[in-house]
């Protein structure tokens, strides 16, 4: 009889087991991309579900094109001072200080220039030189006047927060799930990536980095816990006009499309909002500079280059966790040293 | 001490396993590694699928197969699939055509989305070469 016990208990035992964490997930259009999240463990679904209700909040906040928003209404204010909140205040904060870093290689005051290649609307179209430099001399985050709970733009200039908001948002999300206790959950932000904890197995999240010359492939996967990867690249969003390929992606200084010669750079890194500023930066950079900013910057991130000429430069602290063999194309691979 | 010894001997069961007792153990065994292998799915996934989606709505969810080609139409997207088991949106009413651009599709993880649309195709599953991607970052 004992023994028939022992039998049902394990078997009670094992069912628990089998029934495996709970799983939540959800996908959202916000932000102008669509969000996949997925949140494992007890609780998932109430996570889940307050995820999803910040980042309604934060597109509302931080939606340029929202005539409503806080953002349009700093826009509104150019050339005066506008009270905003701490959070928004803290943001372009952070967002002038990355373009002072990054030499105006990513700059949130590039809004203007955007609007006239229209990249995102029906009609895209190449600006003349003339309306390019014009509307450059508009751009310069480091004119922007912070004091106290009020910022000013100068006459004329815009901000977007396009190129950081993302990021922001799963900076937020991962301090959500440290909050509430979360130990493993996925995050994808059009293609801007949060792996929280590790995989319900404990192992760690295999994430794969798309290939700019064949995106149904990759480059290699990358295995990570608790990090941030975020990939610029041009080759996704793009017009032709008179057999030239115009890219999304411009340098804010002289509001040309960045051809910096390469296709793509991925940061990889333990925050959101710089690793989606950098991404955008390092891609203006082009190699050379973008390998010094790396050795120089203070803050540790790694990344991933993807050249025009069939190289992949990767930093030292990828060496290990990186797994070049599920690449379908041949590239050298190189490592990057601090030296 | 004697006494105390004897009345020990006589409270002890009897250890030595009984045929019955590997029968028990067997069966918990093969029970746990049924479950375990039922459980491996759970962040893997089964054999690459492709789905398809509207506004968060699924529409449609297939096997991706090779030398299984074919188009699949939903309003005015169509969804091909070549022989090789690409898949890649041919069609798309939106202006700026970012959907068909993105080409093909291979590996779990991946996915091609029209934003003005909120059409999405997803893969998941177990892609053919074991890439194991559980996440894609573009």
């Amino acid at each position: 009889m004992k023994r028939w016990l022992v039998l049902l208990l394990a078997v009670c035992l094992l069912c628990g087991c089998a029934a495996g964490p709970q799983e939540a997930s959800a996908q959202i259009f916000s932000m102008d991309t669509v969000i996949d999240i997925t949140v494992y463990g007890d609780g998932a679904q109430d996570v889940l579900r307050d995820a999803r209700a910040e980042l309604v909040r934060l597109d509302g906040a931080l939606s340029r094109h929202d005539s409503g928003s806080a953002l349009a209404a700093l826009n509104r204010g150019a050339g005066g001072p506008v009270a905003v909140e701490e959070e928004l205040y803290d943001l372009l904060y952070a967002a002038a200080a990355y373009a002072a870093d990054t030499g105006g290689c990513f700059d949130i005051s590039v809004a203007p220039i955007m609007d006239a290649w229209n990249f995102t609307g029906d009609t895209p179209r190449v600006p003349s030189q003339a309306e390019l430099e014009a509307l450059a001399a508009h751009v310069g985050s480091e004119r922007i006047v912070f004091d106290g709970g009020t910022v000013t733009l100068p006459e004329g200039m815009a901000v977007d927060l396009g190129g950081i908001a993302k990021g922001y948002a799963s900076d937020r999300l991962a301090a959500l799930f440290a909050q509430r206790g979360v130990t493993s959950a996925k995050v994808s932000l059009g293609g801007n990536i949060y792996v929280h904890g590790t995989k319900t197995d404990g192992s760690l999240w295999r994430v794969g980095v798309e290939d700019p010359n064949d995106p149904g492939n990759f480059l290699g996967a990358v295995e990570l816990r608790d990090r941030f990867a975020i990939t610029s690249g041009g080759y996704q969003r793009y017009f032709e006009q008179d057999g030239v390929t115009y890219y999304h992606i411009v340098d804010p200084k002289t509001g040309n499309v960045a051809r910096s010669g390469l296709l793509s750079a991925t940061v990889i890194c333990g925050n959101g909002a710089m690793g989606d500023a950098f991404s955008t930066a390092l891609f203006v950079m082009g190699l050379d500079a973008a390998v010094d900013f790396w050795r120089t910057y203070p803050v540790e991130f790694d990344m991933i280059l993807a050249d025009d000429d069939g190289h992949v430069y990767l930093t030292e602290g990828l060496r290990d966790c990186f797994d070049a063999s599920i690449a379908e194309h041949e590239y050298e691979y190189i490592f990057l040293s601090k030296e | 001490m004697n006494t105390f010894s004897s009345q020990k001997n006589n409270a002890v069961p009897r250890l030595r396993p009984a045929p019955l007792d590997a029968v028990v153990v067997l069966a918990v065994l093969v029970l746990a590694a049924a479950l375990f292998a039922a459980m491996l799915p759970k962040q893997s996934g089964g054999a690459l699928a492709c789905t398809v989606s509207r506004d968060g709505q699924v529409l449609d969810t297939f096997p991706v197969e090779e030398n299984s080609p074919g188009e699949r139409v939903y309003g005015a997207y169509t969804v091909s699939v070549a022989q090789d088991g690409a898949v890649s949106v041919t069609a798309a009413p939106c202006a700026g055509q970012d959907c068909v651009r993105t080409g093909a599709v291979r590996r779990a993880g991946q996915n091609i989305v029209c934003l003005p649309g909120r059409f999405v195709v997803e893969l998941s599953g177990t892609d053919g070469d074991g890439s194991g991607v559980d996440i894609v970052v573009r």
